[in-house]
């Protein structure tokens, strides 16, 4: 017999058990996922601005797709705050978590990103991303004065340097000497022939020609005397011809001829073709070197080189501590930022997606002028 | 009225224990109607044996006992080594009352159970007994002296041929068990039935006794003596010369003297009329008993009070373990919580629904009701309810066990549905005690999202989940009744049950969950 059958009868018993059943039930019922709830508020894409770059908008699926809507608050933290579903038309029909969140009246504008770490760093405040900006300079500084401790010091010039250089020689010229390389080189030689021909035949003739009349009248005026001079035993002056063919480089020059022409070289495919295929064979030569294996791991397990490493090992860790807490808000104790939850979960799952952060008219300006393309602005809508 | 006439005749009787040592031997005897019949012997020479045979509940057969004999009671004669006698109604030495019933239950299920449906003379003849006992009293606040009389009224209302009484005044004082005797005397007088009573302690049935027989273990057979109580004692001495000479009822308690109740019940009919019984007994059929245990054990295995508080209680203690854990204790602790926080939820949530809270759900109810089980049935066994069941003619494995088997499984799976709930709500409470700036609508979004793919119906795997609870609460269930129905002496060996009830219960609930988890990796 239970006490309370004991104090009260079985009629108390009963209804005890129907309360305590009913709050149960209750307590767990309200657990359970809203269902079919009504678009709160509804958006839709503003047309993409001029000169943004098409893969850096989220176009709007074939079918309606749900896309996760966060809030962002006066000191930038991040909270999820609805579920919205993008529709094929570009609308946008957000249901809200909880309408009455007095939190939103800081949310009357959105924005829409791709999922992406970009994301994090565009939501950060200005101090933060100071924060990040100095510590990515003291990280560069860092290594910029490691990396010249080791070069310059003893041990690398005396033990290292040498055998880098050789090294790096022999791959060179082994790859030179690769048949692929060969046969790219011939085929870049072959195709450079008529775009000089063509570069020559053109621009070149143009300025050569406007040198061609003045030099006639040079030469005529220079050697005049000795043409009508039939005992004439000096050499023609063609001092002219030199100062003409100077001043045809001079204009070549500066109308900027070999650089275009050198550009033009190197932006056909027989020229990436070679070098690809030229670098390819280097890393090849380099990654079959024994000796270099050799070389790379006394450096690397050569403490005294090691050494000189301190300048950027602080630098570095001050960072890495640093980027994961301001941006993903990885402290003990802090709440969540659900935004870098998410983003971190599509990154690791390749599955971004769109996401819609609500968020101030001046939050927006500011974000907008970080970076005009990669977010799309959403426009207030009627909902439907 | 429904009375019989018929004398009871055994002829030829031989018993052998089921170690093979003779009991009796070509023994015959009979009881005229209307006769009361003392049958005495020494301590453990078999007297209960033969109210068990008469009464249909000794086990015959290989390994049990071995009878042959006849049986004559009107109608066909029996042959007793094949069929099992059902011409005793017995009253049990410990009364053997169902204490789940109210005093009126444990006559009503007789009459429902009785092979003729008793009359209203019977029932008044029965009823008339109960005179000082409230028709809803509980058979724990009754007297012993109105336990008897219930028990005695119990057995009429069976409306057996014969009347068989073993031991019915141990542990009485001289006054009631004279009272008890002039009892039972009147209502064989009354009811015109053979009456058989086994007395280890004779002086005070001698006076009602018309014959005595005494069982003769030296020669297995029972012989008629005189009803003389010195005679009877010498009688007894020369057949266990190590028993005590004299003063053997010198250890009559003296207790109950006061509560008796029996002073009245000398006068039949017409006694306990201030309460009509005939209409509290009325008729129910064997679907109202069913229902009747299946809600008792309904309400004592899975929604009493206690019960749901102590399943709330795990369940919180479930839910908030996990989600306080889940997101402190895990590699690098807090620092990833806000990284981690969507997956973490969903893994949870699917750890927590489908393996987690089923667990400790089924532990915690196995242990529970295989405790309340193996005790409930021992209990049974060592105050003969059973016995009495199948004396009565109702079926424990019917209602008793089909009760608590319907309910084991029923109730694991309700009460499974209340912890699970109790343990969303703990975990999504814990949760915002970590993100107090959230919305409980994140929450609900990432933890259900495996268990719930599209926020309403469940996932198929919640199918296992429901088989595993349900499984392991039948096996544990099974498992219980099992240990219960075991052999009781002493309330020891109901301990002895409980404890290893509940361990074979937890055992088999872990064994299903882990191999249906397994299974349905």
């Amino acid at each position: 017999m239970t006490p309370v059958n004991a104090l009260f009868g079985k009629p108390a018993a009963i209804a005890a058990s129907l309360a305590l059943g009913a709050l149960f039930l209750s307590a767990g019922w309200t657990t359970l996922p809203t269902r079919h709830a009504d678009a709160t508020v509804s958006y839709e894409l503003a047309a993409p601005m001029d000169g943004m770059p098409a893969a850096s908008v989220a176009a709007p699926a074939a079918a309606p797709i749900p896309v996760p809507v966060f809030l962002m608050q006066p000191d930038h933290a991040t909270m999820r705050s609805g579920t919205g579903l993008l529709q094929p038309d570009g609308r946008v029909d957000i249901t809200l978590f909880d309408p009455s969140d007095p939190r939103l009246i800081h949310g009357s504008e959105a924005l829409m990103f791709n999922t992406e770490f970009r994301v994090l760093w565009l939501l950060a405040t200005d101090e933060e991303r100071a924060r990040l900006w100095h510590g990515i300079e003291e990280v560069g500084r860092g290594l910029r004065t490691a990396m010249d401790g080791i070069f310059e010091s003893p041990e690398f010039t005396g033990e290292y340097r040498d055998a880098l250089q050789e090294i790096g020689r022999m791959a060179i010229e082994e790859a030179w000497r690769a048949p692929s390389t060969r046969a790219t080189y011939e085929e870049f030689l072959r195709s450079a022939e008529p775009m000089l021909h063509d570069i020559v035949g053109r621009d070149l003739k143009a300025i050569a020609m406007k040198q061609v009349e003045p030099l006639v009248w040079s030469l005529i005026g220079a050697n005049v005397g000795m043409a009508l001079d039939p005992f004439r035993s000096q050499s023609w002056d063609l001092a002219p011809v030199d100062q003409a063919i100077d001043a045809v480089l001079r204009e070549a020059r500066e109308a900027g001829l070999v650089n275009r022409a050198a550009r033009q070289l190197a932006d056909s495919w027989q020229a990436k073709a070679f070098l690809k295929t030229f670098a390819g064979n280097v890393v090849d030569a380099l990654a079959h070197q024994q000796r270099l294996r050799d070389v790379a791991g006394r450096m690397v397990n050569d403490p005294r080189l090691a050494a000189y490493l301190k300048p950027v090992s602080g630098p570095a860790g001050d960072l890495a501590r640093l980027a994961p807490d301001l941006l993903f808000g990885v402290q003990a104790g802090a709440d969540l930022n659900a935004l870098a939850a998410h983003t971190f979960q599509g990154f690791l799952t390749g599955r971004g997606g769109p996401l819609i952060v609500m968020m101030s008219a001046r939050q927006r300006e500011d974000i907008l002028t970080l970076d005009r393309y990669s977010p799309r602005i959403l426009l207030h809508a009627v909902p439907q | 009225m429904t009375q019989t006439s018929h004398a009871l005749v055994i002829d030829g009787l031989t018993i052998d224990r089921p170690n093979g040592q003779p009991l009796l031997r070509q023994t015959s005897f009979a009881i005229d109607p209307a006769e009361v019949v003392l049958l005495v012997g020494p301590s453990g020479s078999g007297k209960s044996t033969i109210v068990k045979l008469l009464g249909g509940l000794l086990e015959n057969g290989p390994g049990e006992w071995r009878v042959s004999g006849r049986l004559h009671c009107g109608g066909q004669p029996m042959d007793l080594a094949t069929e099992r006698s059902a011409v005793g109604g017995i009253v049990f030495q410990d009364h053997a009352l169902f204490n789940d019933l109210s005093a009126v239950e444990n006559l009503r299920i007789a009459a429902d159970h009785a092979a003729h449906r008793p009359d209203s003379v019977l029932i008044a003849d029965a009823t008339a007994l109960l005179d000082g006992i409230e028709p809803t009293q509980t058979v724990s606040s009754c007297s012993g002296g109105q336990r008897q009389r219930l028990a005695i009224a119990r057995t009429l209302l069976a409306d057996r041929p014969v009347l068989l009484f073993d031991e019915p005044n141990s542990g009485l004082d001289v006054a009631m068990a004279r009272r008890l005797g002039e009892l039972i005397r009147d209502l064989c007088r009354t009811m015109n039935k053979p009456a058989l009573v086994v007395a280890h302690h004779v002086k005070d049935l001698l006076p009602v006794a018309d014959r005595v027989l005494l069982f003769d273990t030296r020669n297995h057979r029972l012989v008629e003596v005189p009803r003389d109580a010195e005679a009877i004692e010498a009688a007894l001495l020369a057949l266990d010369e190590s028993a005590p000479p004299n003063g053997s009822q010198a250890g009559l308690t003296e207790t109950g003297l006061a509560e008796t109740g029996l002073v009245e019940v000398g006068i039949l009919r017409g006694a306990g009329k201030g309460r009509d019984w005939r209409q509290e007994i009325g008729h129910r059929s064997r679907f109202h008993w069913f229902l009747r245990y299946l809600a008792e054990y309904f309400w004592e295995l899975c929604v009493s009070p206690l019960m749901l508080i102590y399943m709330g209680a795990g369940a919180l203690i479930m839910g908030f373990v996990s989600m306080w854990f889940g997101f402190h204790y895990n590699s690098f602790g807090g620092y990833l919580k806000s990284l981690l926080h969507d997956e973490t939820l969903v893994g949870l949530g699917l750890v927590q629904g489908t393996v987690a809270v089923p667990l400790i759900s089924s532990i915690l109810f196995v242990a529970r009701n295989n405790a309340i089980i193996a005790a409930d049935i021992g209990n049974r066994v060592l105050s003969s309810q059973f016995s009495a069941m199948q004396n009565l003619r109702i079926t424990a494995r019917g209602y008793i066990f089909s009760a608590i088997l319907i309910n084991m499984v029923v109730g694991s799976l309700i009460l499974l549905v209340i912890s699970l709930g109790m343990a969303s709500w703990a975990s999504m409470q814990t949760w915002h005690v970590q993100f107090p700036m959230q919305s409980f609508e994140l929450w609900r979004s990432h933890f259900f999202r495996k268990l719930l793919p599209d926020g309403l119906h469940p996932s198929f795997s919640m199918v296992w989940v429901l088989l595993k609870v349900a499984l392991s609460s039948l096996l544990a269930g099974g498992a219980a009744i099992v240990i219960g129905c075991g052999k009781k002496e002493s309330v020891l060996e109901i301990n002895a049950a409980i404890a290893r009830s509940i361990i074979v219960g937890v055992t088999l609930t872990l064994l299903v969950h882990a191999i249906i988890s397994i299974l349905t990796l």
